[in-house]
Order: C-alpha cells, then sequence, then structure tokens
C-alpha cells in the first residue's frame, strides 16, 4: 500500500469520503432492512391473527393449502429468481414431500414431526432426480425437462397405488400431534405459518450472504464464474436442493393439512401458480414471490380452487407479466420509490476519481523494481479448432513483477492463447507451468484459487450489485463459508462478510474508484467503468497473476490513461500482469515487456527498455490502425 | 400372438412417430429464424385434433377441405403466437430467450384453458379419414389410418427438409438467426421471414393435429403431452438436426406405440422420461445434434 500513497493529502481525503460514501451505504441498506423486518412482522401478526375471524375446518385447510404454495414459490424464487435457473418441476417436489409425510403418517405411523422430515427428505430426494439434467443442459431444455417430471407424476403415482393409493388419493393421514397433544387446525395454521416466516428468515439471511453473490454469479456470469474460483455446476446442484427444500416442507405440510393427498393437486396449474407468481411479483427479489402469490391466491379463492378461470387468468397473467413487466412489480414498486428520493447524480464519463499524475512515460523496468524468476510458462502449447489451428506451438515465459503486453493482429490466437493459461481451453499438446508446477489440465476455478486471475472482453459483472459488491465477489470463490452459518447468520459468516467487505474496501481505494459509485449498481455505469471494476474484483483476492483481456478497447483517452496508472500501481504491489491489447500507445506506455503473437505463435518477445527488434518495430509501425481495431468479439 | 401384438404396437408407434417428428420441426423452424422455443405449438397441435372433429364431423367438410382449414388456421395461430407473445417483448428485455419462454408458456396455458371452456372437458372421437377395415398383410391386420399418418408425415418432414436444404430458404433463416443486421443488408426482410417461420411451423403443428386426431380423439387437455413428445423426440435425436427429429421421432413414437401393448400403459410415460433424462445427461446434444443450431453457435448453451 505504501507505494500508492505518492499524495497523501490527496488520498487522505479521497478516504475520508469513500468512507462517508460506505457508511452512508451500510446505513441506507440497514434502514431497508429494518423496512423490511417491519413490514414482515406485520403481515405475519395479521395472518396469525385470520383464526380470530374465520374458522372452520375447510377455511384452515384453504388458509394452510395458500401458506404452503407461498413457502413453495420462495424455494422456487431462489433457482429462477436469484440462479435464473429455470426449473418448473417444483409441483413433483412438493408432491413427493406430501406423499412421503402421508405415507408415514397412514402406512407406518409415524408421527407428525418425523413424519415431516421424511416428507422433507423425499422432497429433496425427488428434487434433486427431476433437476439432475440441468447440470448438462441449460434454458428452455432445463424447463421442458422437468415441465416432464410434472406430466410424469400422476403415472407413477398410479403405478405404487399399493402404496399412494392412486387415483383415488391417499388417505389415513392421522390427525397431527406433538409429544401427545393433538394439534388442532388453528394451531396446525399456525405452526405453517410459523415455519413459512423461518424459512422466509432463512433465505433473506442466505441471499444476502456470501452464498447470495455465488447464486447470482451463476445466473448473470455463468461459466466465466469459474474464473473467480466458483465452481458453477456445484453451486447450480446445490441451489436446486435448497429450492427443493422450502417445496418439500410445503408439500409435507399440505397433507397434514388436508389429511388427504392426491396427485391432480400437484399438476402443470400448481407448476404454473408458483412459476407465475414468481416472475409477477419480480424474481430475484426477496418480497417477489410474496407480492405475486397474493393476487393469484386472492383469485383462486374467488373463483374456486378447481376453476377453470384460474388457468386462463394464470396463463394470462404469465403472458403480462413477462410483456409488460418483464423484472417483476417488486422492482417496479421500488424503482417508483427510489425516483422520489433524489439521487446523486455521477458524471458517467468520470467515474475514477481524477489524479493529477504527471503522466510519467515508461519507467524502466530496472530502474522500478527487480523482477523475480520465470512465474508462468508455456511450451509447445497447441491447439486446433475444427480445421482451423489457433495455437501452433507457443513457447513463452513471463517474470514474476513483470507487466507483459502480448500483442498480435487479429485472430493470431491471442484470446485463445488467455483462454488456456486460465483453463478455459485444455491445450491439444504441450505443457503450462505455473510457480514450478505443471498445471495443465487444471480447472479455471484451481487456477483461479491458485492465483492467476483474469477479466474479459465484455466485463462479466452483476449489474445489479453495486461497485463494492462486484469486487467482493472476487473473495466469495477464496472463503470456504458453509451454507448453515449463511442461513443462519452465525459469527462466523459475519466475519467473513467483514473480512471481504474490508478488502473489497482497501481495492475501492487502491483502484481509486469515485467514492459516489461505491454504492450505485454497476448497470448504471459506464463500460469503460465496468472493466476496471472487474479489474478490482480480479484484484481483491491478490493473485499472483493477472490475465487481462482487452482491457482498454472501448476507453475514452482519460480512461485510458487511468487504466494504465492502475495497472502500473498493481505491478508495483508485485502482481504479475499479461495484458493483451489492440492500442499500442497504451501497451508502449505502461508495459515493461511485449510478447508478439503471429499465426499462432511467439514470433517476438523485447523489453521495453532495450532497442525493439526489427520484427516488432515492423508490427507496431505497420498495424494498420491501432486505435480502432477493437471491435473483436 | 405377442409377435402381432408387438408388430401392431410397432405401427401404432410408427404412425404417432410421424407426428412428434412434425412437432419436433416446428419447434425446430421456429427456434432456427427467430431464437424462440414456442411453448403454445402443442396448443396449435390440440386446436388441430378440435378443428378435424369440429369441421369434419360438425360441420361436414369433406376431408381435404378439413386439412387445409386446419392449415390455415394453425398457421394463422402461429402468426399470432409471435404477434402476441414473441414482438412486445423484442427489445424490452435483457433475457429475451427467457422472457418469451415465460410469454409463450403463459399464451398456451391461457389457450388451453380458453379451449376448455369452449369444447368442454370431455375427449371425443374423431372418424378415420379413410376406410376403417383393416388391411390383412399375412395375419396382421393394419388400420389404414395409421399408415395414412405415416405416410403424409414423412411426405412433408421430406419436403420440409429438402426446402430447407436445397433452397435458398434454409440459408435465409440460419442469416437471420445468427446476424439480423447483416440479414438486413442483404435485402432480406427478417420481420417477414421470422412470421413466415411461425406460420409454417403453426400449419405443420395444426396439421399433425389433424393427423392424430382419428388416433387420440379431440381433447382439450392433449397439448403439453403432444409438446412432450415433441420435445423428447427432440432431445434424443439431437437438436437442431432434421436426420435426429427422424430418428428420435422414431425412438419416442415405438415406445409409446409397443410399452403400451406389452406392459402397464402408464408405463409409458415414466419410461420415456427416464430415457430422455438419461440422453440429457449423458450426451446433451443427442444422437445427430449439432453443437448449434443448423451450424450456428448462438445457442450452444442449449
Amino acid at each position: 500500500m505504501h507505494d500508492l500513497a505518492r499524495k497523501p493529502s490527496a488520498t487522505a481525503l479521497d478516504n475520508d469520503a469513500v468512507s462517508r460514501e460506505f457508511s452512508a451505504w451500510i446505513a441506507r441498506k440497514a434502514r431497508l432492512r429494518h423496512i423490511n423486518v417491519a413490514i414482515a412482522i406485520l403481515i405475519l401478526i395479521g395472518l396469525g391473527l385470520i383464526p380470530l375471524i374465520s374458522q372452520g375446518t375447510y377455511a384452515y385447510a384453504r388458509y394452510g393449502v395458500a401458506l404452503a404454495y407461498v413457502m413453495a414459490a420462495v424455494g422456487l424464487n431462489l433457482a429462477i429468481g436469484f440462479t435464473g435457473e429455470l426449473v418448473l418441476g417444483h409441483a413433483v417436489v412438493m408432491a413427493a414431500g406430501a406423499y412421503a409425510a402421508g405415507m408415514l403418517s397412514a402406512h407406518a405411523g409415524v408421527s407428525f414431526p418425523f413424519a415431516v422430515l421424511g416428507g422433507v427428505a423425499g422432497g429433496l430426494a425427488a428434487g434433486a432426480a427431476v433437476m439432475l439434467p440441468g447440470l448438462r443442459v441449460r434454458g428452455w431444455y432445463l424447463a421442458l425437462i422437468t415441465m416432464f417430471a410434472v406430466l410424469v407424476l400422476p403415472r407413477v403415482v398410479v403405478l405404487t397405488e399399493h402404496w399412494t393409493g392412486g387415483e383415488f388419493g391417499l388417505t389415513g393421514i392421522q390427525p397431527p400431534s406433538f409429544l401427545g397433544y393433538l394439534l388442532s387446525d388453528w394451531v396446525l395454521y399456525e405452526v405453517t405459518l410459523l415455519l413459512l416466516a423461518l424459512v422466509g428468515l432463512l433465505v433473506a439471511n442466505l441471499v444476502r450472504s456470501g452464498w447470495g453473490y455465488r447464486l447470482r454469479a451463476v445466473r448473470d456470469i455463468g461459466t466465466a464464474s469459474a474464473a473467480i474460483g466458483l465452481r458453477p455446476n456445484r453451486i447450480r446442484f446445490t441451489v436446486y436442493l435448497l429450492a427443493a427444500g422450502p417445496a418439500a416442507l410445503a408439500g409435507a405440510l399440505q397433507a397434514f393439512t388436508d389429511a388427504f393427498v392426491n396427485a391432480d393437486s400437484f399438476g402443470i396449474s400448481l407448476t404454473l401458480l408458483l412459476l407465475t407468481g414468481v416472475m409477477l411479483g419480480g424474481a430475484g427479489t426477496l418480497w417477489g414471490p410474496i407480492v405475486g402469490m397474493a393476487p393469484l391466491i386472492a383469485l383462486s379463492f374467488w373463483v374456486g380452487p378447481f376453476s377453470v378461470y384460474n388457468a386462463v387468468a394464470l396463463g394470462a397473467g404469465l403472458l403480462i407479466s413477462a410483456i409488460v413487466v418483464p423484472d417483476g412489480f417488486v422492482p417496479l414498486i421500488r424503482r417508483r420509490m427510489s425516483r422520489r428520493t433524489p439521487s446523486s447524480a455521477v458524471a458517467d464519463s468520470m467515474p475514477v476519481a481524477p489524479v493529477d499524475d504527471n503522466g510519467s512515460g515508461n519507467p524502466s523496468i530496472r530502474s522500478r523494481r527487480d523482477l523475480g524468476p520465470e512465474i508462468l510458462s508455456a511450451r509447445g502449447v497447441m491447439k486446433t479448432f475444427g480445421g482451423v489451428r489457433a495455437l501452433q506451438g507457443i513457447d513463452m515465459s513471463i517474470r514474476q513483477g513483470e507487466l507483459v503486453g502480448l500483442i498480435g493482429p487479429n485472430g493470431s490466437g491471442k484470446s485463445t492463447f488467455l483462454n488456456v493459461l486460465s483453463g478455459f481451453i485444455v491445450p491439444d499438446a504441450g505443457d503450462i507451468r505455473y510457480r514450478d508446477a505443471d498445471v495443465t489440465g487444471w480447472r479455471v476455478d484451481q487456477l483461479a484459487l491458485a492465483g492467476i486471475g483474469r477479466t474479459f472482453q465484455v466485463p462479466q459483472l452483476i449489474d445489479e450489485l453495486t461497485t463494492l459488491e462486484n469486487i467482493e465477489i472476487g473473495l466469495v470463490g477464496h472463503q470456504k463459508s458453509g451454507l448453515v452459518p449463511a442461513a443462519l447468520r452465525l459469527p462466523r459468516d459475519i466475519a467473513w462478510e467483514r473480512q471481504r467487505r474490508n478488502a473489497a474496501l482497501e481495492t475501492f481505494r487502491a483502484m481509486r474508484f469515485a467514492p459516489e459509485t461505491l454504492g450505485r449498481p454497476v448497470a448504471e455505469l459506464s463500460l469503460g467503468f465496468k472493466r476496471i471494476v472487474e479489474i478490482g474484483r480480479a484484484a481483491v483476492s491478490k493473485p499472483t497473476i493477472l490475465l487481462l483481456d482487452e482491457p482498454a478497447a472501448g476507453l475514452n483517452e482519460t480512461e485510458r490513461q487511468d487504466l494504465g496508472d492502475r495497472l502500473q500501481e498493481l505491478a508495483a504491489q508485485g502482481i504479475t500482469i499479461l495484458v493483451v491489447e489492440h492500442n499500442v500507445p497504451f501497451v508502449l506506455r505502461i508495459c515493461d515487456s511485449l510478447m508478439l503473437l503471429e499465426n499462432g505463435q511467439v514470433t517476438c518477445r523485447a523489453d521495453l527498455d532495450e532497442a525493439l527488434p526489427e520484427r516488432l518495430e515492423t508490427y507496431l509501425r505497420h498495424d494498420p490502425t491501432p486505435t480502432t481495431q477493437k471491435v473483436e468479439s | 400372438m405377442s409377435a402381432t401384438i408387438i408388430i401392431l404396437g410397432l405401427i401404432t408407434g410408427l404412425a404417432l412417430a410421424s407426428i412428434y417428428v412434425l412437432i419436433a420441426i416446428s419447434f425446430t423452424l421456429v427456434l432456427a429464424a427467430s431464437g424462440v422455443f414456442n411453448f403454445a405449438q402443442g396448443t396449435i397441435v390440440m386446436i388441430g385434433t378440435i378443428l378435424a372433429l369440429v369441421l369434419g364431423v360438425q360441420f361436414g367438410w369433406p376431408v381435404l377441405a378439413v386439412a387445409a382449414g386446419v392449415v390455415l388456421v394453425g398457421a394463422i395461430a402461429g402468426v399470432l403466437t409471435h404477434l402476441i407473445a414473441v414482438w412486445p417483448v423484442i427489445g424490452r428485455t435483457k433475457s429475451f430467450a427467457h422472457s418469451t419462454m415465460l410469454s409463450t408458456i403463459g399464451l398456451g396455458i391461457a389457450a388451453n384453458a380458453i379451449a376448455a371452456l369452449l369444447f368442454g372437458a370431455d375427449s371425443q372421437p374423431v372418424p378415420p379419414y379413410v376406410s376403417d377395415s383393416p388391411l390383412l398383410i399375412g395375419s396382421i391386420p393394419l388400420r389404414p389410418t395409421y399408415l395414412l399418418v405415416i405416410v403424409v408425415g414423412i411426405f412433408l418432414t421430406m419436403t420440409i427438409e429438402i426446402v430447407i436444404r436445397k433452397t435458398v430458404v434454409g440459408s435465409v433463416f440460419r442469416i437471420t438467426l445468427e446476424d439480423p443486421e447483416g440479414a438486413q443488408l442483404l435485402g432480406i426482410d427478417t420481420r417477414i421471414v421470422i412470421l413466415l417461420a411461425f406460420a409454417i411451423a403453426g400449419g405443420l403443428s395444426g396439421m399433425a393435429g389433424f393427423l392424430v386426431a382419428p388416433i387420440i380423439s379431440a381433447s382439450a387437455f392433449t397439448a403439453q403431452e403432444l409438446a412432450i413428445y415433441g420435445f423428447a423426440a427432440m432431445a434424443i435425436g439431437g437438436f437442431g438436426s432434421f436426420a435426429g427429429a427422424l430418428v428420435g421421432g422414431a425412438i419416442v413414437g415405438i415406445l409409446t406405440g409397443v410399452l403400451p401393448a406389452i406392459a402397464n400403459p402408464q408405463v409409458t410415460l415414466p419410461v420415456l422420461w427416464i430415457v430422455v433424462v438419461a440422453f440429457l445427461v449423458v450426451k446433451p446434444s443427442g444422437l445427430y445434434g449439432t453443437a448449434g443450431l443448423f451450424g450456428s453457435t448462438n445457442l450452444r448453451e442449449v
């Protein structure tokens, strides 16, 4: 850090502003949370008082089932909303929960609490089976294969009618009792309500923890999230189980509420009810499933649960929500409310705090710092795509602390080589050595955790999160935070969070972002700014090597200048940097050495403080339009 | 005896296969041109079965007129799907694929429910379009209806395949999906191409409904199941490949034709589900699937 404190006064001032902005942002979040908790308590009290005004077994059964539906929707929202996995099999999960709990009670005489636990286990197992293909297929394939399971369910129930009661439904479920006391209808209703509140609390804790970042990273960053040390498929499968949990519990409770289980209750219409509820309310928001389910449940109370008008309304509701309010009602309401409070306007062109650096040219490497031994090297790396020989035997090495520019014409294999180094592409031949170990064939996340960070040509950020949070995400993969501490918000998890936040703040300061950008969603910021945030995310975990893919593309002159300064500061901290870049003045200004890639081979390698070889000179002079060749996707 | 049952099951299976192939190709056509997976496609097939009854039996139209009417209505339904569920979404959301999936599911479900309101909840048998007296081949009685479905199905599939492969239409579809702006620069009106794809797919789906009506009866509750069978054919065969659609359709058709003949009919759907899941887990691209659609890379992540 001492390297950065060249202008102590200015930095201190900036730091003050950053701290102020940070406290303000934390206060905003806390206020929002308090409002949410207050609303939740009010709703809970209101719903808890229902038994005072409306009684009767039938009424309780309907209210209980409505609560179960909301609970299942809260689970579904974890998968669809927060993780972006369009799974439509939650009706099967609920059914499995209901049948497992019901059969345990009816056939084996298992007591209420254990039958419910058994139901949850059954639901989780069914959820794992139904959503398993999600590890291999995405998008509508996943939607269809999970919806397929919903159509299969009634057949399986008939085939196993000896246990499930088949078409006639499962009867004989014992009235719920606990410690010898029979739970009356209203008690079961209150228990369901409390469990719903508990599920809501756990989910709320989870999505604000590091796991919340993991889920959103899978949704918005996808396979690229491996580059920050995450394992997307492992997270996906965890989410399937997490999302199935509430639905399984809801199903088990519904079995006791109805004292009857029938496959008809868990068909396409239930799938659609849950899906429409989540989408209408706002997928990926905490209140979404509740706001969205409320009108749908109200409608079903009005026209009756078996009316065909339910299906018309659900279908039309889903269609309209997809067309009119694609993000759902909760984000709409939130935008309305935030519009009233004056937002601190930031000029997008100047998101980075100005630093009056007297643009020092390219200080010679040896005058600036000493380079260490070789840290990353490639020998004879080959890669062929179909008939295209993208890499034809690359040999190169990078020394500890070096800032290397990788240049070359379009199609020379620069991005492919970067993908090989970061593990996204496994080379056909040759090997990669990193810190005296052969890392050829290592997974992307292994390399990331070992200290090889990277950025992408198109910045891969989570748009809805703020600048600081996006930087924080760079540390999530390095923390082994468990699900239970996160859901219960144990001190351990709070400590993880504090550690992340402090490191992110430090990086935020080091990258000299304008303080007012700290608490703003990155969606509102310019492309150039997002690139620098992505570099911050890669830098926050103190990587050994940073691989940057065209960081200066699309930046204006000032932004490029700032970016160059930040990279040199990172290099001064001892981080080795390999930067792929077309902009010749930019690489000449910041780099210690250049590597020229032509036709899949390194044809030239030179330190910039020495005279440049002929070949490199020629390339640099003849590169037709070095500043406009940015559009390469 | 049991051999006869299996052969009869095979014939039924091949007839169903032709239907599933038509549905699978409808899905593919729309996806190829617009990138939309049209969940409402099953609804158009269902409407086809109902129109076969209404126009053919209640109105007494001649068979060919019914077929033409069903194709026309299917094409219109396809275009309406685009205008209602796809066109309003364009340019308004972060994820076009995600939004159109939801809007077409919504449209399909609403349309299914309205069909149930209008047509009633019961399924009604549709008389066969050709003679119902079985042709005896050896000792095996073959129902001409099934043969008709197989012949027409194969004919339609081949026609589409040849049109796509041998004419400029295929290239136009491909460039419309891969590079809409480039297509416009070439003077292609991409809106027309996309509408055309929805219309052709709608017509094919309507035809599939018309053909299958005598086998499965007219009912307002068949849409999802038919769409799922079409999807299963696509998933097994491999997405975006005509050979895949044929082979996948044949596998799904034969499974659904033979299994009920030799085992408890309730087993069919669960077995098919397990087969499709196994395919997706082991080989997500299916038997003949390319990484992308018609060689495109836009949909690599399916």
